[in-house]
């Protein structure tokens, strides 16, 4: 389909519109903005969102209003609505709720008074929270009297003459007041962030199934990961409906192939072994900055195979808080600083792990603030005195982190991961001999065998202040075509620079020589601390593209990525070679031989 | 003898067992019966992944009843049980024959049993091929490209269904007609489209599980017919909309009809690229002549050099001449002794149209009654054509081998014809480019693989550098495979291979006879030392160092190389003290 527009719309920037059914119409607002901080905007492809309209008589439905910043086009789309239809009396229908959207919901507020929310209870506790909310100093903002607010409790159908609305509610650590709209004619599931990726897509739904896997998939690692076990059951429930289309949140609907993309969700989440070493991630979040924070170290945390359970504390009862602490092999505990203080769920929350939370456990602390970060020093002075030991330095961010701070969160999160996972591997191996076979496994030792030229490979993304540089030691390298010149190159998944290699991004590789191998070795072998700078004290040159070329390397190559396959830990990465030279010429490629294909 | 015939009805029973119907509406008045053939897996090359497959028909309801294609015989009783359950067969008046292959007109007899009147619509070529397998007089109709034939308006419906015919030649056989439903606005494509995927899933909804099945299909039959491809959509182009492409093999297409369209344009659009090309003749429906010059087609498309297949039966004295005189090399094979007039001057447009030192390369059709190969050979040498290939002979019923020799042939011309191009691109790298790349080492290894048994089976053998270790968890490796290797072939997902790791103090040896230009079809083997038994994926060399035994997992798409990646499910080290074999290069643009 098509965008199709009114007229009077049709001059709109960044403004799609698509008529469904009947009166029941899509406008979807782009942004092809690339630097945002969020982890899930990494693949900087913008993104939109999908606002649903449906008019009936006088009244106007409003699915899913849109944020702030499209709030000027929005409102446009409101005047012609109502001049068309006069319109009487507004309707929102809203699961997803932030401050931006809330924001939006006040404006229409402004100019129209009639007007009723729906939600669910989460939602309306938030909405109310948000409405009164005012940043320290934002003194002009008008007292506006809150909306009347009908309650979705639970499953219940709103109908209409031409349109039958079930509304769902779909809870979620991440969204509490997430819901789920089925509307019964058109068999269209509005699903909200559920099946969402960030693409600034022109067309209403994907061409074909595989069209945007990429991006869903990265959605899907960012933000659902850390709750998988909710999501496979939302998704199971959802499977119930008989579906022709689903539209999401953000991006492009899905029409082809509905059954097998539901079948890859729930795999998704089912690839996430059951039996790893889990971390209890508590927090609350004012404007969604701190829970940005706990989604980087998540997402760190899960490249480990260490997995991430997100409880969102003012939306979870205090039993099954203190049963996910009990479970956890490892806390994070973040929180916003509201006037000086913590929000009162941390605080019980707080109290919670200093009750029933495990001493010899990691535990780490984070949160966001504007001002003063006092919430933050309370849990970790709290924490301190009732003998806990932190695992790194509480992370602290003043209002939003930028991109390299969220590189820099998501590696504290590996590490602090990594840490779970040696903790878990030592109460195992007492009672398992499994190091001593894979010694003498003779497959392995065969893998041993299999060679390659030691290589530091760099790469640098980002400019100015979002700058990231990484780097890391690598040998499972071969070339891979002739026609255009391209190699492979095999990366763990949970290591720092991976998140740099994604189709598109550029690379240098150096070979190392035979007579030179000491200095990189020793630098570039040791663990970094997140976020360290790997090139200090370097004297570092630069390939045409920007990539680095560190001193002692015998050549370099200038690469970018084309193509990525999954393969068990790893990714292999096909890359094209763009620029390429020798610098020491009468040296020889420092070959890896190795005793065993269990390591490096 | 008396145990190979025992093996044969084991198997026969075995395939009895694994036929299945399934019957379904698929749009307004029409009705599909899918054969469900689970586990065939015949020696032709488009078998390669061994998901079985189905052969589709199709009845549309109008005012007349018109059945698209029939099914392949050994679905006899199950395929004519169905029919009568959706139709009496009185009341059918027409059979439209897409393509003539007996897997899908291999039950026009038995239907024209069930009613004598039925009219078959057709190509000119088609009708033909249909006189000489049935051997009987039937009504007719001949059709060609932007002909209709009107089945009228289903009263209950309301629809009217006219069916419009688009000629597709060499798609895969030159009888090849599609025909284009008006009124459902369904395209009925037979071969083309298709996929060797058999399962109860009616439609193409799992497009990614039936992609890769979708890509081999087309690289073994419409690939080398890439130039074909392109006018067969450009007509395509111009129908009002296609709905739903009603194919002959696999699930119906209605999911994603513009996805696989736009891969059949893009592939073949990059296939036809150039004007340089081998012409490979054939001669429709005698001996093996369809299948073999299929699999001389497959090796030459695998170099990347373009094919046009020439049917010697059916392709006008003006085609002929054009195309035979454009060629970069010409793959004649031999006729039948007793060929018709028709033949005959087709023959002798051929040799007319041959110009001197042109590439030629000739082929055994095993008819029964052939030309002798050497005879032409002589004629060739007479008229001072340049032969690429020495004769390929077959003496047998062609098998796995035979065909895997073609393949191998194939690649051999291909790259025969390529030569100044390859060339040409590999002086065009980046000379700083070129040498820092070429320091990338890697160890020396010699990568086996063998596949079937008893008389199919075959093995094959390179040597490798580009191998890398790709995963600890499960352990893995990845090798570059370029795609014209006759071992890529056998490195398809779920099958298996064994890399040899060469020792760093014996390797010559092993480098440089694996490193030997083959004769298509050789015994890499012949005098080597090899140990059978010990990998599954195929033969480990005694003077290896260590070896892996490896399962293909996926497989990522290169320009020029496949980049494999396998998990080792087995491997031993010959002796702890020794290292692997390194290969330092100079420069990027060879091995």
């Amino acid at each position: 389909m098509k965008p199709n527009y009114i007229d009077s719309l049709k001059d709109i920037d960044n403004l799609l519109e698509f008529n469904l059914r009947n009166n029941l119409n899509c406008f979807r607002f782009l942004n092809n903005k690339k630097e945002r901080f969020e982890l899930e905007f990494n693949l900087e492809k913008g993104t939109s969102h999908n606002t649903f309209l449906i008019n009936e008589d006088n009244e106007l439905i409003i699915i899913h209003p849109p944020e702030l910043e499209h709030f000027e086009s929005f409102k446009q789309i409101i005047n012609v609505y109502n001049e068309k239809y006069k319109i009487l009396k507004i309707n929102i229908i809203t699961g997803h709720i932030n401050p931006q959207i809330v924001a939006t919901i006040k404006g229409i507020k402004e100019s129209f008074k009639t007007i009723n929310i729906i939600c669910s209870a989460p939602g309306k506790k938030l909405i109310s929270e948000l409405w009164l909310l005012k940043k320290p100093g934002d003194a002009e903002s008008l007292d506006l009297e809150i909306p009347n607010i009908t309650l979705v409790k639970k499953e219940f159908t709103l109908k209409y003459k031409d349109n039958i609305l079930h509304l769902i509610p779909a809870p979620t650590a991440r969204w509490p007041g997430g819901l789920v709209i089925y509307e019964e004619n058109s068999e269209l599931l509005i699903s909200e962030k559920l099946f969402s990726c960030h693409i600034a897509y022109e067309d209403w739904s994907e061409n074909n199934r595989l069209s945007t896997e990429n991006e869903r998939k990265h959605f899907y690692n960012c933000l659902m990961a850390p709750m998988s076990s909710q999501i496979t059951s939302l998704t199971e429930k959802i499977f119930e409906y008989q579906i022709k289309c689903i539209a999401p949140l953000h991006g492009p609907a899905i029409e082809y192939s509905l059954k097998s993309f539901i079948n890859d969700y729930i795999r998704w989440g089912e690839n996430i072994a059951i039996n790893n070493p889990k971390i209890a991630l508590i927090y609350a979040s004012a404007y969604g900055n701190t829970a940005s924070i706990g989604d980087a170290l998540a997402k760190g945390i899960t490249t480990t195979s260490v997995e991430v359970e997100s409880i969102n504390c003012e939306f979870t009862t205090s039993d099954d808080l203190i049963k996910s602490i009990k479970k956890a092999d490892g806390y994070l505990l973040g929180t916003p600083t509201l006037g000086g203080h913590a929000p009162t769920p941390i605080i019980s929350a707080l109290g919670s792990i200093l009750s029933e939370g495990d001493r010899l456990k990691p535990i780490g602390i984070f949160g966001s603030f504007g001002w003063s970060g006092e919430a933050i020093d309370l849990l970790e002075s709290k924490l301190k005195d009732g003998g806990f030991t932190l695992s790194f330095e509480p992370i602290k961010v003043k209002f939003s982190p930028n991109k390299p701070k969220i590189k820099e969160i998501e590696e504290i999160g590996t590490h602090f991961g990594r840490k779970i996972l040696k903790k878990a591997k030592q109460n195992s191996r007492q009672s398992d001999t499994g190091m001593i076979s894979s010694k003498t496994n003779p497959t392995l030792k065969a893998l041993g065998r299999v060679v390659g030229s030691l290589c530091v490979l760099t790469a640098s993304k980002g400019k100015g202040d979002n700058n990231i540089k990484s780097a890391m030691l690598a040998s499972w390298v071969s070339q891979a075509s002739f026609s255009p010149p391209g190699l492979s190159i095999a990366v763990a998944k949970d290591r720092a620079v991976e998140s740099l290699l994604q189709k598109g991004d550029t690379f240098a590789l150096n070979i190392l020589s035979s007579n030179n191998l000491k200095e990189p070795l020793k630098r570039f072998s040791k663990p970094f601390a997140p976020g360290e700078n790997r090139f200090s004290g370097l004297e570092i040159e630069e390939t045409p593209n920007g990539q680095i070329i560190i001193p002692d390397s015998l050549a370099w190559l200038d690469a970018s990525v084309k193509e990525r396959m999954e393969c068990g830990d790893h990714w292999v990465i096909y890359a094209e070679v763009n620029y390429g030279d020798v610098i020491r010429k009468d040296e020889l490629t420092a070959v890896h031989h190795r005793k065993s294909g269990s390591n490096y | 003898m008396v145990s190979s015939t025992k093996t044969s009805t084991t198997k026969l029973q075995h395939v009895e067992q694994k036929l299945s119907i399934q019957c379904k509406d698929f749009a307004a008045d029409s009705t599909s019966i899918r054969s469900l053939d689970w586990d065939r897996s015949r020696f032709d090359i488009e078998f390669g992944l061994r998901n079985g497959t189905t052969y589709n028909s199709f009845i549309i309801r109008g005012k007349d009843i018109a059945v698209v294609d029939t099914s392949h015989s050994k679905f006899k009783k199950l395929w004519l049980d169905s029919l009568i359950d959706q139709v009496n067969p009185q009341d059918i008046k027409y059979l439209i024959t897409s393509h003539t292959e007996p897997d899908h007109s291999g039950l026009i007899s038995n239907l024209l049993d069930l009613n004598n009147n039925i009219t078959i619509v057709g190509s000119k070529i088609a009708l033909k091929f249909i006189e000489d397998q049935i051997h009987r007089p039937f009504s007719r109709l001949e059709v060609k490209s932007g002909e209709y034939l009107d089945l009228g308006l289903n009263e209950e419906s309301g629809i009217s269904h006219n069916i419009e015919f688009i000629s597709a030649p060499n798609l895969h056989w030159p009888d090849t007609i599609f025909s284009y439903d008006h009124g459902t606005k369904v395209l009925y494509t037979c071969d083309a489209f298709g996929l060797h995927y058999c399962s109860n899933e009616f439609f193409d909804s799992n497009q990614k599980e039936i992609f890769k099945d979708f890509r081999f299909y087309y690289d073994c039959l419409m690939g080398p017919n890439a130039r074909s491809v392109v006018q067969a959509i450009k007509k395509i182009d111009k129908l009002p909309e296609v709905k739903a492409i009603a194919v002959g093999h696999g699930p119906i297409l209605e999911n994603h009809v513009h996805f696989w369209k736009d891969k059949y344009s893009e592939w073949s659009n990059n296939k036809s690229k150039g004007n340089e090309f081998v012409a490979v003749c054939y001669i429709s429906d005698y001996g093996f002549c369809d299948r073999l010059s299929q699999a001389l087609s497959h090796g030459i498309t695998k170099a990347d050099a373009q094919v046009q297949l020439v049917d010697l039966r059916s392709s006008d004295a003006q085609e002929l001449t054009g195309l035979i005189s454009e060629a970069k090399a010409v793959v004649i094979p031999t006729w039948p002794l007793d060929y018709d007039i028709d033949l005959q001057e087709s023959i002798g447009t051929l040799f007319a149209a041959l110009k001197p030192k042109q590439f030629t390369a000739i082929y055994d059709s095993f008819g029964g009654n052939d030309e002798p190969i050497d005879s032409l050979a002589n004629k060739l040498r007479e008229l001072k054509q340049k032969e690429a290939l020495t004769p390929l002979r077959v003496k047998e019923n062609p098998n796995a081998i035979i065909y895997q020799q073609f393949e191998e042939a194939g690649t051999d011309l291909g790259q025969l014809v390529n030569k100044k191009k390859n060339i040409e691109s590999i002086k065009n790298l980046d000379a700083n480019l070129d040498k820092a790349l070429g320091r990338l080492s890697g160890g020396l290894y010699v990568v086996t693989a063998s596949e079937g048994s008893g008389d199919t089976f075959r093995q094959s053998a390179m040597v490798a550098s580009w191998v890398s270790q790709a995963s600890f968890s499960p352990p893995g490796i990845t090798v570059a495979v370029a795609k014209d290797r006759a071992i890529e072939s056998f490195m398809q997902v779920n099958k298996t291979f064994v890399i040899n790791i060469l020792r760093e103090d014996n390797f010559q040896k092993m480098f440089r006879h694996f490193l030997k230009r083959f004769a298509p079809g050789a015994n890499r083997f012949a005098d080597v030392d090899i140990i059978k038994n010990i990998a599954k994926g195929g033969p480990v060399l005694a003077d290896s160092l260590a070896f892996l035994d490896c399962k293909v997992i996926s497989r990522l798409e290169t320009p020029d190389h496949w980049i494999i990646y396998g998990i080792v499910e087995n491997g031993n080290v010959s002796d702890l003290s020794c290292k692997t074999a390194v290969h330092h290069r100079k420069v990027a643009n060879h091995y």
